[in-house]
């Protein structure tokens, strides 16, 4: 199967005042078409960037691209000029983002942020452009679609302009939709009705989703495939499932470790110790191994090589054998 | 640049002072002001005594020799009654420099007491207080400062001090009233009136202390908007009276000879121009170092 | 909203009926007379002067008297001038209103385009340069400006009159040297804004969106990025149309500006008066426009 994305060795990196910050180092990983990927990382691992980048939404300065390629209908995104990319923005590829509340402009009617999406990319007369938006926001389980399209954002509840988020996303039938942290700032019961949402919009208009989390949880009911990230760089990917039942990576493992499950016996939940590293100043050899409890001498030194641990699992770790 | 930067979790607890300082120090536009200004201040209080020893006094008149344009003995020229215009400049300016700083303490100590007693009592005390603000805000500053320059009678410079300053606290107490608003509802000042600390040690003790670095920013801001307010004072003739220098009445005079004398208008306007921009470049820079903010962007 | 203006508009009465009060009184019980200045005044003629302008009466009669007849519009006798204060501005202060609107113009003009374009070109050298020169317009004040403005376009150039009153001609120098200030402020005030908003969550949604550049700045970004700047117009545009009284003197403009220091110095009780009030309601007025303005910008704000 040819993968719908396909992110080459993609290498994000920032100059700050701290110096140079490497968000996204030599990262790889393919959506197939039709799948929910998930990437999981705690915050400042580097997967919003990555995601940002797909997009090229990373300010230049002061991001770069130092390297890789995002290959996507044959074409490599970050070679595109400002105006192809804008024809794949939103259109072809679309997003969603953490904060419902601060993503959509405080200032203009919902109408006005729904159907601009139509009227740049399809060219759409207003009228028609609205009639659109009220059959998508029936889609995504607004009830009202009319009078809410009059409403602005602050008239909103939470979950109700997150789906306004995803209506948004959808309205030109993107091929791929990158949810960043899309639960996060909801109530609890609210996430499970969005995450269910996302769920169907993929299974119903076969939109392959990147969904981005910190929360094992979140990801583990939702997500084919599952790529970690650690300090800008991915540790570990696979099948969700292998994953979750053969953690190759002691970074997963004491993720999966400090999280409440109930499809194992545990005697109790164990906090990570150490805190995630500064991007500006990442440990040499495994960014992991001041915090690992499986570090030896090597680890301090030399960046693990790729462990194989099936054909499509594969881990950043010298010690997997001891997992 | 959203996750990556916010997320710094090993850094030494550095002061934000230090902090402020070091951001100070990077910004070379408003390091190089801080100097610019220094240097000036440092010319204007001790340069007119240089220039007197050699024989330049401002009031030191030369009737013979008239006004000439700048030589290597006057540099920026003698005005009509032969006085040297360096010197006259750095004397002016050392008055404006002196109002100014005065009048900017008298309005941010003023408008500091002023706004956290309103922000800390509240309710209908603080409504009283900011809207007796509102009403002098809604006063014509200058006109207001005009008043009283002429009701007292004195064009001395007290009384520009407490004239300019008395009238310029306004902002300053709004600033300091917003942030003491929210300070107030903050934990630590809570436990302070838990344990029964007095109103004005709270005041005095955790909401000022906590409000410095806006009253600072703003102060540098108001000694450039003070030195202008005495130019204009001055250059009306409400200000300082002749012989005695200010900026104000120096381009004044200027502009009263410019089509024959240019250099009397060029130099001292040229002068003031560069400490006002100097002062402001410092403030600016200032406000970006102080303000947490502003933090976030570069 | 009737209900917030209603309310507005009976706060803004309130208060220019304290600002009449205090300056009435301030002005009133200052030492000096409007006559102190002729000396030699034999003891009769003075009072009758005081009778003609009803300065003989006690004071609260005398506030009274003058609150009756500013009902009726009526502003006073000047004791300096042989006329009344209502021509005296209406004679001045039509020429200080389109001087004012000669540099609120140039200062909008100058100020927004210049604070956009900033924003939008962040830190290049654009922006450098543009906040430079926007830091020297703040830094040079008015008497500065106006006597090198004078120099140059029309003492060495020609180009427009130095002074005086007439033609359209004669408002441009006045124009931009008052608005100039202005300008400055404006486009800093103007860029700061831009850029809050233009670091927003909901722009960078408007660009993953695909939308053009140019259109996200119009109809995303300038919305919220020019309320700064609106809040700073109603008191700038007041004391532009207020005129200045340096700019008016450099430039011998037969404006409003030169009578307030004349009446402040000869203690010309009414035209003080005239004057204080004119200029505090047209604050007050500008004011109440930015409020009213606010809500029509930002949808957030609720008027109760």
């Amino acid at each position: 199967m040819t993968p719908l994305i396909s992110v080459k060795g993609l290498k994000t990196y920032f100059r700050t005042d701290e110096g140079l910050v490497k968000a996204c180092d030599n990262i790889s990983f393919d959506v197939n078409p039709g799948e929910i990927l998930g990437v999981v990382g705690e915050s400042g691992s580097g997967k919003t960037v990555a995601s940002m980048s797909i997009l090229r939404l990373i300010a230049e300065p002061p991001g770069y691209f130092d390297g890789g390629e995002i290959i996507f209908e044959g074409k490599n995104l970050l070679k595109l000029s400002m105006k192809e990319m804008r024809e794949i923005r939103g259109n072809k590829i679309s997003m969603i983002f953490q904060d419902p509340m601060t993503a959509l402009n405080p200032f203009l009617k919902i109408e006005t942020q729904l159907t601009e999406v139509l009227v740049q990319h399809k060219s759409m007369s207003l009228d028609k452009a609205r009639a659109k938006c009220i059959e998508m926001l029936k889609k995504v389980g607004v009830s009202l679609p009319e009078r809410r399209l009059d409403m602005y954002p602050h008239q909103l509840s939470g979950g109700l302009r997150q789906r306004m988020m995803i209506a948004m996303a959808l309205l030109c039938r993107p091929s791929l939709l990158i949810a960043d942290e899309p639960t996060t700032a909801l109530d609890v019961t609210i996430q499970a009705q969005i995450l269910e949402l996302i769920k169907s919009i993929n299974q119903e208009f076969n939109t392959s989703v990147i969904l981005i989390s910190h929360d094992l949880g979140v990801v583990a009911g939702m997500t084919n495939r599952l790529v970690v990230m650690y300090a800008g760089k991915i540790v570990e990917s696979g099948l969700t499932e292998d994953i979750f039942n053969k953690p190759s990576h002691p970074y997963t493992k004491a993720l999966l470790n400090s999280i409440p499950r109930i499809d194992k016996e545990q005697k109790q939940l164990d906090p990570i110790p150490g805190l995630p590293p500064s991007l500006s100043s990442i440990p040499t050899g495994c960014p992991f191994h001041p915090r690992c409890a499986y570090a030896v001498e090597k680890c301090k030194t030399t960046y693990p090589e790729t462990a194989f641990i099936t054909s499509d699992h594969i881990s950043k770790c010298w010690e997997v054998s001891r997992l | 640049m959203t996750s990556q930067s916010t997320s710094k979790p090993i850094v030494e607890g550095t002061s934000l002072w230090l902090d402020a300082w070091k951001r100070l120090k990077k910004n070379r536009a408003a390091y190089l002001s801080g100097i610019v200004f220094v240097f000036l201040t440092c010319l204007c209080f001790i340069g007119p005594f240089v220039m007197k020893a050699m024989g330049f006094a401002y009031d030191a008149q030369d009737i013979a020799y008239g006004a000439h344009s700048p030589t290597l003995n006057h540099w920026f020229g003698t005005d009509f009654y032969g006085r040297d215009i360096f010197t006259r400049v750095l004397v002016g300016a050392r008055v404006s420099l002196k109002i100014g700083l005065i009048a900017a303490i008298v309005s941010a100590i003023v408008g500091t007491i002023f706004g956290s007693i309103a922000g800390y009592a509240g309710g209908k005390i603080d409504n009283l207080m900011m809207r007796f603000v509102d009403i002098l805000y809604a006063l014509p500053y200058m006109f207001l400062v005009i008043i009283f320059v002429t009701i007292t009678e004195n064009k001395g410079e007290t009384v520009l001090f407490i004239a300019l300053g008395l009238v310029g606290w306004l902002t300053t107490a709004r600033i300091v009233r917003g942030q003491v608003l929210s300070l107030k509802e903050r934990e630590f000042v809570q436990a302070a009136h838990s344990i029964g600390v007095p109103a004005y040690l709270i005041i005095f003790r955790h909401l000022i202390p906590n409000t410095l670095g806006p009253i600072i920013v703003y102060f540098t801001l108001t000694i450039p908007t003070m030195i202008l307010q005495e130019a204009f004072l001055s250059f009306l003739g409400l200000g300082i009276q002749p012989p005695k220098p200010s900026l104000g009445t120096l381009i004044n005079d200027g502009a009263n000879h410019m089509i024959v004398f240019w250099w009397e208008l060029v130099f001292p306007s040229l002068f003031m121009a560069v400490m006002l921009f100097s002062l402001n470049f410092l403030g600016d820079g200032l406000r970006d170092a102080l303000d947490p903010q502003m933090k976030k962007e570069s | 909203m009737s209900l917030f203006i209603a309310k507005r508009a009976l706060s803004c009465l309130i208060t220019i009926f304290i600002i009449i009060t205090a300056s009435f009184f301030t002005v009133r019980l200052a030492p000096g007379s409007p006559f102190s200045s002729e000396r030699d005044i034999p003891p009769e003629v003075l009072n009758n002067l005081k009778a003609k302008y009803g300065l003989d009466q006690p004071i609260e009669k005398q506030f009274v008297h003058y609150l009756e007849n500013l009902l009726q519009g009526d502003l006073g006798l000047s004791t300096k001038y042989p006329r009344s204060v209502n021509e005296i501005i209406a004679i001045s202060l039509p020429k200080t209103l389109q001087l004012g609107t000669i540099a609120v113009l140039w200062a909008l003009l100058i100020g927004i385009s210049a604070g956009v374009f900033a924003a939008i070109r962040q830190n290049t050298a654009w922006d450098y340069s543009f906040m430079a020169i926007a830091m020297i317009g703040i830094s040079v004040p008015s008497f500065v400006l106006g006597p090198i403005l004078i120099l140059v376009f029309s003492l060495y150039l020609y180009w427009f009159p130095p002074g005086g009153w007439g033609s359209f001609e004669h408002m441009i120098l006045p124009g931009i040297t008052l608005g100039t200030v202005y300008a400055a402020y404006i486009a800093r005030l103007t860029r700061a804004g831009m850029l809050e908003i233009i670091r927003t969550d909901f722009v960078r949604t408007a660009k993953a969106k695909g939308l053009k550049e140019s259109y996200i700045i119009w109809k995303h970004v300038m919305k919220g990025g020019l309320i700064p700047t609106i809040t700073y117009l109603g008191p700038a545009i007041a004391s532009m149309m207020t005129g200045s009284v340096v700019v008016e003197k450099i430039f011998n403009t037969p404006g409003i500006g030169p009578y307030f220091v004349d009446a402040a110095f000869n203690r010309d009780y009414f035209l003080i008066m005239g004057i204080v009030i004119v200029y505090s309601t047209f604050l007050l007025g500008m004011n109440f426009l930015v409020d009213l303005l606010y809500g029509y910008l930002d949808p957030r704000i609720r008027y109760d």
